[in-house]
Parts: C-alpha cells; structure tokens; sequence
C-alpha cells in the first residue's frame, strides 16, 4: 500500500512539474535578473587543482547549494576515481562523495586514498570516520579515529573518538575530554565547533538548556550551517519557534532551513507559512524530475511530510527509508516522532530496539 | 593557525555536516519535446538556468558584479543560442534532425531564473521509429547536471487518438542516448487534468479501502437500518450525506492549507467508532433520538474529523498546483466510491443475514459492543496508552 502510494506520489509530483514555471516580462534593461553565487577559480595548473576543488566543496557547504559539488567533480575530471589520483585528490573526492550521502562509494574511495603515499593520512580516517559514525557503525568509527597517527592531528583524532563515546553514552567522558580540548584549541572556529560537539553531547545525556547555552555560544562564535540547524531542532523540541526563527535567519535559504522555518511558522500560526510550504512543495517536485534514486533526499522529505505536510504516516515511511542510509540520533528522531504521531506504537518500539542495536544511547529517544 | 591545521579544519568541518544533498538542487536543464500531430516536425524547447550559464561564459556577466542585468543577458544570447545548437542534436530512426535554437523567454523556476530557447525541425518525425538525443552541455563544467526531457508524441496509429508522453532525466554524454521513459505510459493520455483526476480517484479509493478505522466507522452508520425497508435507505442517503459533507469540507479546508492536521485527529477518529456504536446501542431505547437528523449530525460531525484523516493521503500527494480542483474532485469522489463500495458490501451481508433470529441480537447489538471495544482499543493504543 505504501507503495503504492509512494508511486502515485511520484507519478503525480513527476506530471506536475512543468506547471511550476513562470515567464518573465522584462522590458527594463537595467532590471536585475539573477543574483550570481562567488565563482569557483579555474585552476591555472595542475598543482592549483586541488585548492579549486577544496573552494568549491567550501563554497558548496556556505551556500548549501549542491551545483558547487557538480563544479567540482568536473575540476577533477578524469581523476575521478583513477588510479592516478594522489591521496588529496582521492580525498577529496571522497569528501564530495560523502556530501551526496554516496556514503559505499566514499568508503571504497577512501580506501583508496589511504593506500596512496602521503605524509599524513589524518584526513582520510576523520572522514572514514564521520561516515562510519553517520551510519551508526560505532566500532568501525572508533577503529578509523585510532588509526590516525599524525602528531599534528592529535587533538582531532581525540576528538573523534569523544565523538563516538558520547553516541556510545559516555557523556561525561566525552564533556571532559571536549573541554579539556577547548582549553588547547583556543581559534575562534576551533572553539565554536568544540562548542557544537559539546551542544550534542548535552541533548543526548538529556541536558537541553546546558545543549542550548552551548549551540547559542557556538553560533556566535562560528555562524556555521551545520551548528544552526542543530540549534533550530534542538529549539523546535522546546517549542521555542520565535527563538528558532531568529537563530536560522542568516542561514542560506535550502530545504533543510526551510522545513524548520516552515515548522516554526506553524508552531507560531503565522501565514508566512503558506508561502514557504508552496515555495518547499515546488522544490521537492522540481527535485523529483532529476532524481532516479530519493534516498539521498529522504531526511529532508521525512521533515517535509511531519512539519510542512503534517502527514506523519508519510513521514515514517521516508523516515526508515532514510534510516537504510544514515542512523544520525536526528534520523532516529525523526522516524520515532513520525511513528508517535501516526500512532503506530509497535513500530516506535522496533525503532528504539534497532537504535539501541547500534549502541546508540540518547535521552530523547523514547 | 597553521596552514595544515586549517585545511584539516576545513575537512573536520566539510566532514562533520551531512550537506544536505540537493539542498537547494543540483543543475538541471528541462528539455521539452512536442509533436503536434503524427509524422509532423519536432518542437522542442530548452530551459537552462542562468546560474549554469555563468559557468559556460566567463563573460556572461560582463560588468562582474555577480548580478546579472537583462542587458547583460541580452549581449549574450547568440553566443548561447550558438553553444546551444552544437550541444543538443536529435535523431530520428536514422535521420538527423538539425535543431537550431533561438532565444524565447526568460522564465522563473523553483531553482533560479532559466533562459528558454527554442527550436524547430524542419524535417518530419516518424515517432514509431526510435527518438534519440545527443546531449553534450555542461560536460565540462558541473558533473552532476541532468538535461530533463519530456516529450508527447502525436499517436501515429489512427486507433489511438490523444498523446503519448514520457519523461526521462539523462546525464550529459558525447553519445547519442534513446528516449525512453522510466515512466511512460502505455496507454494514451488525453490531458492531464483527467490523468490526475483517475490517479486521484484511486488514491481515494485506495485510502478509504486500506483504512480499517474509517470501514468500521461507516459499518457504524450504516449498522442499525433494515435495509429491506425503502425507508430505511432515505434514512442511509440522508447520514452518508451528512457524513459526505462533513468530511468534504475538512477535506478540502486542510487541502487548501486553510486548517492544518492537528495531533488528535487519529485518536478522535477511533473515538469516533466507539461513541457511534454506542449511539446505535442507545438509539432504540430514547424515542427522542429516532429522528434521523441525530443520526446525520453524529455522522457530519464526525465526518469533519475524518476529513482531516483523509486530507493527510492528499498533502502526501503534493499537489500539483495547476490541477489541484482535479485532484480535490478526483480524491473526493474516490473516497465516495470507496464508501459506496463498503455499504454494498454490508447491504449483501444484511441481505443474507437479516432474516436470521438472531440478527437484532447478533449482529447489531453484538456488533456494536464490538466496535465500541475496538474504537476504545483503538484510541488507547492512538494515545500511546497501549502498545
């Protein structure tokens, strides 16, 4: 039934996208058409290559906008996946790999990156190691944080293996080892990011206001995307959509912000609404033309049919479609909230048995 | 900081965010194909977003203030219709059909602002043979653009009469690649607002059939008539309207967006049941309450709530903002059939058990404390109490 309902969806966002088009009368020379995003520098050399590709996927992560990835593959051309690529090119591709949640592929990559010389490999076990921990593989993730035995990148890998002790529950562990490294990393985005790790670690072990000082003190150190949109879920679960609003105005406008605008709004029974839900409804069916495979899409479209849609059957089938790719304590949110308020109860149960499967320990997941 | 450190750092961080893939989108290009009647030309239109075409020309913004002015566009468009026409050719069996694109319109998209070209054949199409495209634009430039192709062909088989149309979504390539629809349909499709209007009208039907809670609510109504009686059935038109009307307006209200699904919906619709069933139970023994309009305002009010219950299988669907009245109609008269179909199919069992002894006893009274023990299990389990 599901889907078949999930098909008909698609049939109908598929026949319905042609409809979401506007023509433009312009007569005004002058006029503004379109505001153009920083460019990504052509690289003058070989050598340059890799400072191109590393400003496009940086320019990708400030804008939220996947074309940056698209230009960077493209930097890389035939280097992509060859066996000829160097340990940072490989790296690299990877890091765009992940970014797409082609999380299989940016495993093998990186194991290929790892076989190739360098003078230190802590880049490639820190993001083996994130994609392990996003898919929930916590032993795997605490093997790939050992491994790094760069000198230099020594507070990162500690901070990696904290990372995985506090999904693992040792959130006292892991809130001394994350303060004891913000008294050695003292840069301002160094200290933000500690602040971020610390923030999570506090919302698992059930201390939101201590999450929420942390995510407020982060942000204003570092006004990072990723650290926002922690913060506005973290402030949606306290019902705080005016502070919410406020903590994700500056936040380039994509899906992800959207949905928790969206929700806010709701929460606030303003109309503004009703404009980001038609804006979101045609976003989703422009990315349904292009996409064979939603699986990557599949958090955002969970968020989308609980906060926008407020359709929560819909939400937990994408929900644990999502789940088959990453198993964040978000993910695990998501989909148990979904099953609460579509009343399905056995399935909120095999949720929290999958979640505690994995050895993931978190307050709110009940 | 050192410059290794800040690269790391720039890695931890790229590392740590699950960049939402897609997040705004990622490149495509809408390549529109239609032929008008059988065997004529191809018409055929490109949309390319103005954010793709930077990439292309580093001239396109002339002044380099990253804004893009009509007049800057303007300059641009031969150059554009140009890389255009060398980047998009077609065939048709075996016969290449030049395109040569020329400037339309500028439209506005979810993703951007997008330049439209467009172009025309001048050679006929045999659609029977097999349509290809060689699609070459943006290669260099973004790896992950997509040329998203529809197309309708006239049906050259005098048989069929209307359109066939397909979509397909194809990564750039110096190849030539087949148009073939991951989701063509095989029959013909005359327009699609009656394409929408039929798959909304299974959805409807779909929804209501696949809804135990909303079966038993309608049992529920219909529960207590003797159907043999021609009275009985102006008694059964009167509370399936009122119920009709009552889910109707919630229906169309939370589609519109105009009220939202609150959280009680579901446990109220269990409630539903079991107050319903208890009113059967209650009916014969309060003269007061034979009227049927009780009946009728029990089954509108409730019919409210299950309209808000029916509204989630439509915000599922995303409505398709041209087509909304089709898909509202086509879900609402789903739903009707769906209903029709289940008092059909109790005025069979009543057909075949209504002379039986024991059916006041049985299967009406019976079958109310039934339906109350299930919508009361039902709305504790909704509740979270169960489970």
């Amino acid at each position: 039934m599901k889907n078949l309902q999930l098909s008909l969806i698609g049939l109908i966002i598929c026949c319905s996208g042609w409809a979401q088009v506007k023509e433009l009368r312009i007569t005004n020379d002058d006029a503004v058409i379109e505001k153009l995003g920083a460019r990504v520098k052509k690289p003058a050399t070989p050598a340059d290559l890799a400072a191109a590709v590393r400003q496009a996927i940086h320019l990708a992560r400030q804008t939220a906008d996947p074309r940056y990835l698209g230009q960077a593959q493209a930097l890389i051309g035939t280097m992509w996946s060859s066996p000829a690529a160097s340990y940072e090119i490989a790296t690299l591709q990877a890091t765009i790999e992940q970014s797409r949640h082609e999380f299989a592929q940016a495993r093998l990559t990186l194991q290929s990156a790892l076989a190739k010389p360098t003078t230190s490999n802590a880049q490639a076990w820190l993001t083996l190691a994130t994609i392990e921990r996003v898919q929930g593989n916590y032993a795997a993730a605490a093997k790939a944080c050992q491994s790094i035995t760069d000198l230099q990148a020594q507070a990162y890998a500690q901070a990696c293996q904290l990372e995985t002790q506090s999904l693992l529950g040792q959130w006292d562990v892991a809130r001394e080892g994350f303060s004891a490294l913000m008294r050695a990393l003292r840069l301002p985005d160094q200290q933000a990011w500690l602040l971020s790790l610390l923030a999570e670690n506090e919302e698992r072990a059930g201390n939101a206001d201590a999450a929420l000082k942390h995510y407020a003190l982060s942000l204003s150190l570092d006004n990072d995307g990723y650290t926002a949109l922690a913060y506005a879920d973290a402030l949606l679960r306290q019902n705080q959509a005016l502070l919410t609003l406020n903590a994700l105005q500056n936040q380039p406008s994509s899906d992800a912000v959207l949905i928790r605008k969206a929700q806010a709004y709701k929460m606030r029974g303003d109309a503004k609404f009703a404009g980001i839900a038609d804006e979101l409804n045609s976003r989703f069916a422009a990315a349904a033309l292009r996409e064979s495979n939603t699986l990557g899409h599949a958090r955002e479209q969970a968020l989308h049919a609980l906060y926008v849609q407020g359709n929560a059957k819909v939400a937990l089938a994408f929900a644990q479609k999502n789940l088959t790719l990453q198993k964040e304590p978000m993910d695990w949110l998501i989909a148990v909230q979904s099953a609460i308020q579509s009343g399905q109860t056995g399935e909120k149960a095999k949720l929290l048995a999958a979640a505690a499967q994995t050895g993931l320990k978190d307050t709110r997941l009940k | 900081m050192n410059a290794f450190v800040a690269r790391l750092l720039l890695f931890v961080f790229a590392g740590l965010v699950s960049l939402s893939a897609f997040a705004h989108k990622a490149s495509d290009a809408y390549v529109l194909l239609q032929q008008p009647t059988a065997l004529a030309p191809i018409k055929a239109t490109l949309a390319i977003a103005l954010r793709d075409l930077d990439g292309v020309f580093d001239t396109l913004d002339a002044n380099d203030d990253r804004a893009l002015s009509f007049a800057e566009i303007r300059a641009a468009l031969p150059e554009m219709e140009r890389w255009a026409s060398q980047g998009v050719q077609m065939r048709c069996g075996a016969n290449s059909l030049a395109l040569i694109w020329r400037y339309e319109a500028l439209e506005q998209r979810s993703d951007g602002v997008f330049v439209r070209l467009a172009a025309s054949s001048a050679a006929s199409c045999d659609i029977r043979q097999s349509v290809s495209l060689r699609y070459t634009l943006m290669q260099d430039i973004d790896a992950d653009h997509r040329a998203v192709i529809s197309w309708s062909w006239a049906q050259t088989d005098t048989a069929q009469v209307g359109q066939r149309q397909g979509s397909a979504a194809i990564k750039p390539s110096d190849a030539w690649q087949l148009l073939e629809s991951k989701n063509e349909a095989g029959t013909p499709k005359s327009s699609s607002a009656v394409s929408t209007l039929k798959s909304f009208v299974m959805l409807g039907i779909a929804h209501i059939g696949s809804g135990a809670d909303h079966i038993a609510f309608i049992i529920c109504l219909v529960l207590t008539l003797a159907l043999s009686r021609a009275s009985e059935w102006k008694k059964l038109l009167i509370t399936i309207t009122a119920f009709t009307i009552g889910h109707s307006i919630t229906l169309i209200s939370a589609t519109l967006g105009w009220v939202g699904s609150p959280l009680w919906v579901e446990p109220v619709i269990a409630l539903s049941i079991a107050a319903s069933a208890a009113f059967n139970l209650i009916k014969p023994r309060l003269p007061r309450l034979q009227s049927p309009l009780y009946g009728a305002a029990l089954a509108g009010m409730f019919g409210m709530v299950h309209g808000l219950g029916f509204s989630g299988a439509m915000t599922e669907a995303q409505l398709p903002a041209g087509a909304l009245l089709w898909a509202l109609a086509g879900f609402n008269i789903g739903v009707e059939m769906g209903q029709l179909l289940i008092i059909a199919a109790w005025s069979l069992v009543y057909w075949v058990a209504h002379r039986w002894a024991g059916y006041g006893r049985w299967m009406v009274q019976g079958g109310s404390v039934a339906l109350i023990l299930l919508g009361m299990y039902w709305f504790l389990e909704r509740l979270g109490v169960l489970g």
